[in-house]
């Protein structure tokens, strides 16, 4: 072609493109009810199918799309607790259409939409991944203090003594890393100087859901995600002026046995909570106050929690949203090691009874997003997260404080009907000042691309590789590549089978690298040679929906390479966080959910296998449970009364690190766990609620860990009133 | 109004109910010993005496034999249970150990060249197998006993209090 010939290609494509540009766009405007009463349904996910618009409905159920190119499309509704529904629009040049959409009732709560797994909305179903959902209504009810209460009652999900295990993925490291990456909103709650989780850095009352990805998630996700990814959702603030107060008291059981009682108080806990939230047009505001206190159940189990929180959120139009939080929390609470004796296992050892330990966390996020044409959105975000400590035990006087200040800008491209592109690029920068672990400074950088491909109205391929930097102080930069894949296949109505494989990683916490330390009997020695733990994991799985069941089988196998464990140097008899092995997690998870036709209730049933193996010591991994089992069953009455029952099995850990069972003397018996629990939520009028629970309803005694009681009998009442 | 006090009285019905109940599975009921290890203080230094040359002690018991002891090795080649660690560093160190019914005898055993942190990730096979890690520095003792070597008695579910031992790095056996 000669030069002038491609010069006139490229003016006559360029004069198209400004001409469609310049066409005037469309816009979508609406209303969601409910089919049974026709109200309207805030927070209905509405989605213009093939394209990146979108919009959710607000306090009247209302919607507007803007800027919507002339053409035929396909509407699509979501909302938890309805079933999905479709509709044809046709939208022409400069005009608003005006649609109003009747949400069926769907007799399943299961949510229909998931974001986790591909950093989008994206229907559950098409998830090549296992993504469990934990509802807003299933945590309310169950009125936790924390989200470590209400993880566990999801299958293959354990948290031992405040680490998280996705499918016995993290085990046990005495409070150093954690192999599941745990999201708020999409940014890491998670320290950078220990890699603890600070569960009470979570507001469990603002949660809309949670969705936990189960397998490695490094390929979105970097480092901690090997395991999985907890991500949880918050609500967004409501439209008009609101005020709610909540007040919870509780009270532990005291052991029947007399000497295993620790105070002659009674153990309470208490949670009071006020917030307000207002709008001024665009611009919504929150702020709220809380004040935790409890006794514990066990000695030094208590803490004094105080947090403040504020939200900011502004949308420009549908299509520009900014939605800001900052929180505090200042928390004091008891230090307890292990038990004093197996006679007073409660009690905390002679000495220690003033250990104490100061935490305060500091939590800013921003969130910018905005789409910039049907075919491309943008997401910019920015994170501060500050967190310290400071130890007041009888032998240690320590103290970290650690920060990191996260940058990441992603964008969602939709070039044609059959492929959607995510990409993204994340930076972060960290800072610890300590005396545990001295002073240190890093950095993070990572790319991540990901294509889903639809071949066809059945067949959806996924494939993603996130490459990551990472580097601390002077030391050698690490490099990984984690790359996966996925398929999805819609076999026949209501059937998805799908299949993926991925890469994680974890980089070494600060802890794990510098600690020096004496705890207990024992030294802590550091080891800044340590390299990152790797896995590789595939799974399949099929997903069957149906009006009144949902059933999910998975069948999956982790490959753990340079897994990071303490262990004791022979040459100086101290400890060391070391690369010692290699491990092999396989096993199946089935869940189901069902509804009763005739009566007003739902249930869900859930069982895990694990074969977790050291492949080097030919032993089981330490601190797993091979058999998990969930059963839960829920009544709703005439929408004004629901109770609950929830029962949970964990079969007897295999193997433990420190203090194994003697069969001689029957010391430090491990059982297998059985915990029942219950709850009744009162609606006396919209604004007012009264919930009932109780946690460990048997009063079953049983050991966490070594030499740690699990929680007692817990009985909760809660109020809430909205004005 | 009402409602508030219906769900109140059946909040506190079910309350009352459920301080009743009790599962009997879980963890059993423990039985064992506990007691006191006295170390010998010296008042005008105003501190514990401890020698240099060993890194911590602890309570060991072993199973009631029978026979005549003539070695210490002999004592304590049936090791069943060891404590935590005592505190060398007061005069008086609490020590429990779960033990299952049964006749025990116990003494006192201070560690040479291994650590505390070391013990505490060595099975009790691996413990017993090395008598050269340890040396006895105290035994229970029984005036009743024409041995000298306290015999303790365990029943089922109650904890044997009182076990007291003292220290004495010049220990010999009294017999």
């Amino acid at each position: 072609m000669r030069l002038t010939n491609r010069i006139w290609v490229i003016f006559i494509l360029v004069i198209s493109i400004s001409i469609s540009l310049l066409a005037d766009n469309g816009r979508i405007s609406g209303v969601i009810v409910a089919e049974e009463s026709y109200q309207p349904l805030p927070g209905a996910n509405i989605i213009l199918v093939g394209t990146l618009l979108g919009a959710a409905a607000d306090l009247d159920g209302g919607f507007t799309i803007e800027n919507v190119p002339p053409g035929d499309y396909i509407l699509e509704v979501l909302n938890i607790g309805y079933q999905s529904v479709r509709q044809s629009v046709t939208v022409q040049s400069g005009e608003r259409v005006e649609v109003r959409i009747v949400l069926p009732t769907k007799v399943l709560k299961s949510p229909e939409i998931v974001v986790t797994g591909a950093r989008r909305a994206v229907r559950k179903a098409d998830s090549p991944v296992t993504i469990a959902t934990i509802s807003a209504e299933q945590i309310s009810l169950r009125n936790p203090t924390t989200m470590e209460d209400v993880l566990p009652y999801e299958s293959g999900v354990q948290i031992i003594d405040g680490q998280i295990n996705i499918r016995g993925s993290s085990g046990y490291a005495r409070g150093a890393g954690t192999r599941v990456s745990v999201l708020v909103d999409g940014f890491p709650a998670i320290s950078f100087d220990n890699g603890t989780i600070y569960w009470e850095a979570i507001p469990a009352q603002d949660i809309e859901r949670v969705e936990i990805l189960k397998g490695p998630g490094s390929a979105l996700y970097g480092s901690s995600a090997l395991g999985g990814v907890v991500n949880i959702i918050t609500k967004r603030i409501p439209s008009g002026t609101h005020t709610k107060a909540s007040l919870s008291e509780g009270i532990y059981s005291k052991p029947s046995d007399e000497m295993q009682v620790w105070t002659s108080q009674p153990m309470t806990l208490g949670e009071y909570r006020l917030t307000h939230s207002r709008s001024f047009g665009k611009l919504k505001l929150a702020a709220g106050l809380a004040q935790n206190n409890s006794r514990g159940y066990y000695q030094n189990g208590w803490y004094h929690r105080t947090i403040l929180e504020s939200r900011v959120e502004y949308s420009s139009s549908q299509n520009r949203q900014l939605l800001s939080r900052l929180y505090y929390i200042f928390d004091r609470h008891g230090s307890f090691t292990q038990w004093k004796s197996p006679f007073q296992p409660f009690h905390t050892p002679a000495g220690t009874q003033n250990d104490a330990i100061k935490t305060s966390k500091l939590q800013w996020s921003t969130a910018y997003s905005r789409i910039v044409s049907p075919r491309q959105s943008q997401l910019l975000r920015f994170h501060l997260f500050q967190t310290g400590f400071d130890n007041e035990l009888y032998n240690n006087t320590t103290s970290s404080r650690a920060r990191t200040a996260q940058s990441e800008l992603q964008i969602d491209l939709r070039p044609n009907r059959t492929h959607y592109l995510t990409t993204g690029i994340d930076l972060k920068l960290h800072q610890v000042t300590a005396d545990i672990w001295g002073n240190h400074h890093g950095w993070d950088a990572a790319v991540y691309f990901q294509d889903e491909l639809n071949c066809g109205t059945k067949l959806k391929l996924t494939g993603g590789v996130r490459g990551d930097l990472h580097k601390i102080d002077n030391f050698t930069m690490e490099s990984q590549l984690n790359p996966k894949l996925g398929v999805t296949l819609s076999a026949l109505p209501g059937l998805t089978l799908r299949a993926s494989a991925g890469r994680g990683f974890r980089a070494p916490a600060i802890a794990e690298l510098f600690i020096e330390s004496q705890q207990y009997i024992f030294y802590v020695k550091p080891n800044p040679d340590l390299q990152p733990e790797t896995s590789i994991a595939a799974e399949i799985g099929a997903y069957w929906q149906k009006t009144w069941f949902d059933f999910d089988l998975a069948v999956f196998s982790s490959h753990y390479q340079h897994l990071i464990e303490p262990l004791l140097d022979q040459s100086d008899k101290k400890i060391q966080f070391r690369n010692i092995t290699e491990a092999r997690i396989s096993g199946f998870e089935v869940t189901a959910d069902w509804s009763w036709q005739f009566i007003p209730a739902t249930g869900t049933i859930s069982y895990t296998y694990l074969d977790p193996r050291d492949l080097r010591a030919d032993l089981p991994l330490a601190y797993r449970h091979n058999h998990s089992l969930v059963i839960s069953q829920q009544f709703n009455l005439a929408k004004l009364l629901s109770c609950g029952v929830d029962y949970r099995y964990l079969s007897k850990m295999e193997r433990v690190q420190l203090y194994d069972e003697n069969p001689a003397t029957g010391a430090d018996q491990r059982v297998p766990i059985h915990l029942v629990g219950g709850f009744c939520n009162l609606i006396i009028k919209p604004a007012l609620q009264l919930n009932l629970s109780v946690e460990n309803l048997l009063q079953y005694y049983y050991v966490v860990i070594e030499r740690n009681m699990g929680p007692v009998r817990l009985i909760k009442l809660r109020l809430d009133y909205s004005f | 109004m009402q409602k508030i006090t219906h769900f109140l009285t059946a909040a506190l019905i079910f309350g009352l109910l459920l301080s009743g109940i009790t599962c009997e599975y879980g963890l059993e009921q423990v039985e064992g010993i506990q007691g006191t290890v006295y170390f010998p203080y010296d008042s005008t230094a105003n501190a514990v005496l401890w020698p240099d040359t060993l890194n911590g002690a602890f309570v060991v018991i072993a199973e009631y034999q029978s026979i005549v002891y003539k070695s210490v090795d002999s004592i304590f080649t049936h090791i069943v249970a060891y404590s935590d660690p005592l505190e060398i560093s007061h005069q008086e160190s609490g020590y429990s150990i779960q033990l299952r019914p049964g006749y025990y005898i116990g003494g006192v055993v201070g560690i040479k060249e291994i650590t505390l942190a070391e013990i505490a990730f060595m099975p009790l096979d691996s413990l017993v197998s090395h008598p050269e890690y340890f040396t006895i520095i105290g035994v229970y003792e029984s005036v009743s006993s024409s041995l000298g070597v306290g015999k303790i008695k365990v029943l089922e579910d109650q904890l044997t209090d009182g076990i007291d031992i003292n220290v004495n790095y010049e220990y010999y056996l009294p017999f």
